[in-house]
């Protein structure tokens, strides 16, 4: 007899339960299928675009070479308030700054705080939530319940108290946000651990005397490693945000040093003369982020289907 | 009485029964669920006829087409990936395969509905049971009256059936002070008529406080709300227990002449089909290979396949060793096949079986299987 | 019955975030110079010893930290969020009830837009989905959610404003009308009681584009989940049911697919509150609108730590409430948590 659950028995042509290919099958598959998605296709060339520029201006900075057109805290470069042209592609400032040289000198600022946040909280947040679900009890229910309260303050104000407490700059900011940032993580791990937990090869390993750390080190930790980087995609973005408004709130990099969100608030005096000044450092916010959610749209799509 | 009248002419005459008896003929309709990678064929010229007031069970595995059939019916078939390739569905002398979405839908419910084979996902969870029973009824009602205001007015008219007191045609607005006192009324009834003796509570609840038989109950409530002339049911007692299964297998038999109906009811279990059915449809891989009166295919089973589903009904505790499955598999459908497709697992095949693929022809009266060994073909 | 020990579940909760809450700030004000005597007094405190001395007395600072904790408790439920440096150190409960109201204006007809837009939009790409209507509203989405809330806001005030002159920026209302008495300490509501329309008209030109831009954040979240629900909907089986029923399409989409779908929206409601809340210490500046998020913006130039901590305090009281509110919606839309 058929079990409710089979009900799709003769819908037509039934999705092959997926066998466990091995990773690097796994990952052309991947790759062929955003190919093939025009909208996680544009985002994976944004992202491409923007780590490459991000590395390249990275090593350009640790070896003291210029990437970067012109020096992006040198004054007086080009003339003040110059509008946007080839030998200024986003145009000067008003101190005669070149703004396309600031926004690239800021980029492996802005990707670095949005990457280290994110690979913090999955690695805290998958260990912490699959430990969680696997003790139980009085483990499970205080981080449940620490989740609860971190939910309940948005990110961005908690790390504002949080920069009271620090101080502001660029640092403190990754810290405070990597310590806002793993809940969700946690929750989410945990709730797919709790999916797992009582799979036959869960049980399997249990009765072969593995330990519980062993257990989630070898078999949990790989199975909802997927959901949770489909997750982690998706958030790059959402850290890019919060961390741009930190900064446009002056918690971020000091000036002279420039930082996406920090261009806009010191630009936006000058807007109704120069609309460009602080358009361009918005954009280019509003592009990665774009770019980052079509990509984790794609892979979503691809890896949840 | 009148059942006793039906089956006399379906014994007697031949199995393409005469047209007023007829409510709808199934001819060379093939059925494939197109791809990217490859064209699925769920339905290989399929040939059928049903008449009135008749419970006829279509039997076979999962994957041979059956529901891909009961869709098409009732023109519930997702399209793409579905495609109609040929033949076409002729319901009352309608052929409804040629109808725009716009007119077919007006088969939908009050001419064919159709039950499905789980009933809790398959009642809207936020309405309650009442609510759903009534919007069934109330699409019949608007029916009624729109009819002479319709383009197809003509075609209309000749299929519907009169026979419900006058009701407001509006769609009863759901929460808003409730049903009607003569919508209700006619909830209780259609709920009292499959055998829910507390109508008055099932009424106020919501799917998911029923049980899996009074879901089912529900169910068959709605669709005979709409008083239709076919009802198709899609494995309507698979998810349910065994007790409850008989049961609503009783109700569904009784209720063929109380409503004046005929179902078709696809299974997968030959044992339901035997406990309810007048009539039997085995299929194999999207073909028909068999279709019979009930007594005669369980008497004699003539094609291979049905001798070997017969086999693997446990049949009292003697006969346990007999019990054997079919061995080998169905081909695959996506690749153009010649031959018989049964073939490959048959203990009878033959030369001929692998070169040409077998008609479906009356080998006796009553009684069509699509198989060399009856044909008379094979060399 | 079953509702109520529900919703009294989920009001404990709530309390007990709260105190959560309370408890992170409380260490945080200790990290402040490791006395939280800075946290109610900010500059001043180094200015003035005598005020830190009369305040070490009475909150008993220089007793064990548990001691503290309770002082600092109970100082807070007496209304004791400390003295704003960045508003002349009047009392920072005093500055909250003044900007609060103001807030609420904003995030009301937000909230309204955002699920105004997403639900109409939602529902236009579910219906043609994967057609270029849908893709256009995915590309208006996506820059919406994808765009820093300080940067919709600046193209709204230099389009609408600036280059067409439409709408007036700065302030609450026109700054040469008199605020209306306080009643319900809802400028825009007591001006409708005390028929005040002029007021009343003049904040509403003043809110639409600091919601607008608040909103154009958000909706795009109730787009797709809406969406990607109601395809999913729409291929279930009491879809199919419906359908068999011979339904109009029409009908089969709104009364049995949306009134569905509807319920995934409702979960939303933290995210958008907390997004708009977010989103208010931005916009509110650069419209200069006199709520609460211009204060904390101000708060934070100034480091008004009692400001800070205060409203940090307040933001999570009011998404305590939202989800509250969620959670009790939320029953009232799906009859399977009501009951079940």
């Amino acid at each position: 007899m058929l079990s409710p659950d089979t009900r799709s028995d003769e819908e037509g042509p039934v999705p092959v339960a997926s066998s466990n290919p091995s990773s690097a099958v796994r990952l052309r598959e991947i790759l062929s299928s955003i190919k093939a998605d025009k909208g996680a296709m544009v985002g994976f060339v944004i992202v491409a675009i923007f780590v490459i520029v991000a590395l390249a201006e990275f090593v350009a900075q640790s070896t003291g070479f210029l990437l970067a057109p012109y020096n992006p805290i040198k004054t007086n470069v080009g003339p003040q308030y110059a509008a946007p042209s080839l030998a200024h592609l986003m145009g000067t400032d008003n101190l005669g700054r070149d703004v396309f040289s600031r926004i690239i000198t800021a980029t492996p600022n802005d990707l670095g705080v949005s990457f280290t946040v994110i690979i913090f909280a999955l690695c805290v947040g998958a260990i912490v939530g699959s430990y969680a679900a696997f003790h139980g009890g009085i483990l499970d229910e205080a981080l449940m319940r620490v989740t609860d309260i971190f939910f309940a303050i948005p990110a961005l104000v908690l790390a504002m108290s949080i920069a009271l407490a620090l101080g502001p700059g660029i640092t403190n900011m990754t810290v405070a946000l990597m310590i806002i940032w793993w809940p969700p993580y946690a929750r989410l791990a945990r709730g797919e651990a709790l999916k797992i937990a009582h799979q036959n090869y869960i049980e399997a390993a249990r009765l072969s005397g593995a330990g519980r750390s062993k257990i989630i080190l070898r078999h949990v930790l790989p199975n909802i490693s997927l959901t949770l980087l489909v997750y982690a995609s998706l958030d790059i973005g959402t850290v890019i945000l919060v961390y741009a408004g930190l900064s446009y709130l002056g918690l971020g990099i000091k000036p002279p040093y420039p930082d996406w969100g920090q261009m806009v608030s010191a630009y936006q005096d000058f807007m109704l003369s120069y609309p460009w000044l602080p358009f361009f450092p918005g954009l280019i916010i509003a592009l990665g982020v774009i770019g980052f959610s079509l990509l984790g749209d794609g892979l979503k799509n691809t890896l949840t289907s | 009485m009148e059942k006793e009248f039906d089956r006399s002419v379906s014994l007697t005459s031949s199995p393409s029964q005469s047209k007023e008896n007829e409510l709808l003929r199934i001819s060379n309709l093939s059925i494939a669920y197109e791809s990217k990678h490859a064209n699925l064929l769920a339905l290989d010229n399929i040939d059928l006829e049903i008449g009135q007031n008749r419970l006829i069970a279509v039997v076979g595995e999962s994957g041979c087409g059956k529901s891909t059939l009961a869709l098409s019916i009732i023109g519930l078939l997702a399209m793409p990936p579905a495609k109609i390739m040929n033949g076409k569905i002729e319901y009352k002398s309608i052929n409804l395969t040629a109808l725009k979405e716009k007119d077919r839908r007006k088969f939908r419910g009050t001419e064919i509905a159709m039950i499905f084979q789980e009933p809790l996902t398959s009642l809207n969870p936020v309405y309650k049971v009442g609510d759903q029973i009534a919007e069934a009824i109330a699409v019949r009602e608007e029916r009624k009256n729109d009819r002479s205001m319709d383009l197809e007015s003509e075609v209309m008219q000749r299929t519907y059936k009169v026979n419900a007191p006058d009701m407001p045609s509006r769609l009863p607005r759901f929460k808003r002070g409730g049903l009607t006192k003569l919508l209700r009324d006619e909830v209780l009834q259609v709920l009292k008529q499959v055998r829910i003796a507390d109508a008055e509570q099932v009424i106020d609840r919501y799917p998911f406080e029923l049980s899996g038989g009074m879901r089912q109950r529900v169910m068959i409530a709605m669709a005979l709300a709409q008083k239709p002339a076919l009802l198709i049911a899609d494995e309507p007692t698979t998810a349910l227990d065994v007790t409850t299964q008989a049961q609503v297998l009783r109700l569904m038999k009784e209720l063929i002449d109380e409503v004046n109906t005929s179902i078709l009811l696809i299974t997968h279990d030959l044992a339901v089909a035997s406990q309810v059915a007048d009539r039997v449809i085995v299929m194999y891989a999207g073909d028909i290979v068999e279709d019979s009166d009930v007594y005669d295919l369980f008497r004699e089973p003539l094609h291979p396949y049905s001798k070997g589903l017969l086999s693997c009904i446990p049949v009292g505790s003697k006969d346990k060793a007999k019990l054997k499955p079919i061995p080998g598999s169905v081909p695959d459908l996506s690749k153009p096949f010649v031959g018989c497709k049964y073939a490959s697992r048959c203990p009878f095949a033959m030369e001929i079986c692998s070169k040409r693929s077998p008609r479906l022809v009356e080998a006796r009266p009553n009684h069509r299987v699509a198989c060399f060994l009856y044909s008379g073909e094979s060399r | 019955m079953n509702t109520a020990s529900f919703i009294l579940r989920r009001l404990f909760l709530g309390i007990f975030v709260l105190l959560g809450v309370v408890t992170i700030t409380f260490i945080l004000a200790h990290s402040l110079g490791g006395n939280p005597v800075y946290a109610w007094l900010g500059r001043t405190a180094s200015s003035h010893p005598q005020l830190v001395q009369l305040y070490t007395e009475k909150y008993h600072l220089n007793d064990p930290l548990y001691i503290q904790y309770y002082y600092y408790i109970t100082g807070l439920l007496q209304g004791n969020l400390g003295y704003s440096p960045a508003k002349g150190f009047i009392p920072v409960s005093q500055v909250i009830v003044e900007t609060f109201p103001y807030t609420l204006q904003i995030a009301f007809f937000a909230i309204v837009i955002s699920i105004v837009l997403g639900v109409v939009l939602g529902v236009v790409s579910a219906r043609f989905h994967h057609g270029p209507i849908d893709k256009s509203i995915r590309a208006f989405y996506l820059a919406g959610i994808s765009s820093p809330a300080f940067f919709i806001a600046l193209i709204l005030l230099i389009v609408f404003t600036y280059f067409f002159h439409l709408l007036p920026t700065g302030n609450a209302a026109d700054p040469s009308l008199l605020t209306p008495k306080p009643i319900t300490y809802i400028p825009m509501l007591d001006s409708i009681i005390e028929g005040d329309y002029a007021y009343f008209a003049s904040s509403i030109q003043h809110v639409i584009l600091p919601s607008l831009s608040l909103a154009l954040g958000t909706f795009g979240v109730v787009v797709r989940v809406l969406r990607s629900s109601m395809l999913d909907i729409m291929r279930s089986n009491y879809v199919r049911t419906a359908r068999a029923k011979g339904l109009k399409e029409n009908t089969v989409f709104f009364k049995h697919g949306l009134r569905n779908a509807m319920i995934s929206v409702v979960t939303l409601s933290s995210f958008i509150v907390t997004w708009l809340i977010t989103g208010t210490i931005f916009v509110e500046n650069i419209f200069s609108y006199p709520g609460m998020g211009e204060y904390v913006f101000t708060a934070l130039i100034v480091q008004d730590y009692p400001g800070i901590l205060a409203t940090t305090i307040i933001f999570a009281v009011i998404i305590v409430i939202s989800n509250l509110v969620a959670d009790i919606l939320y029953v009232v839309v799906d009859p399977q948590i009501r009951l079940g």
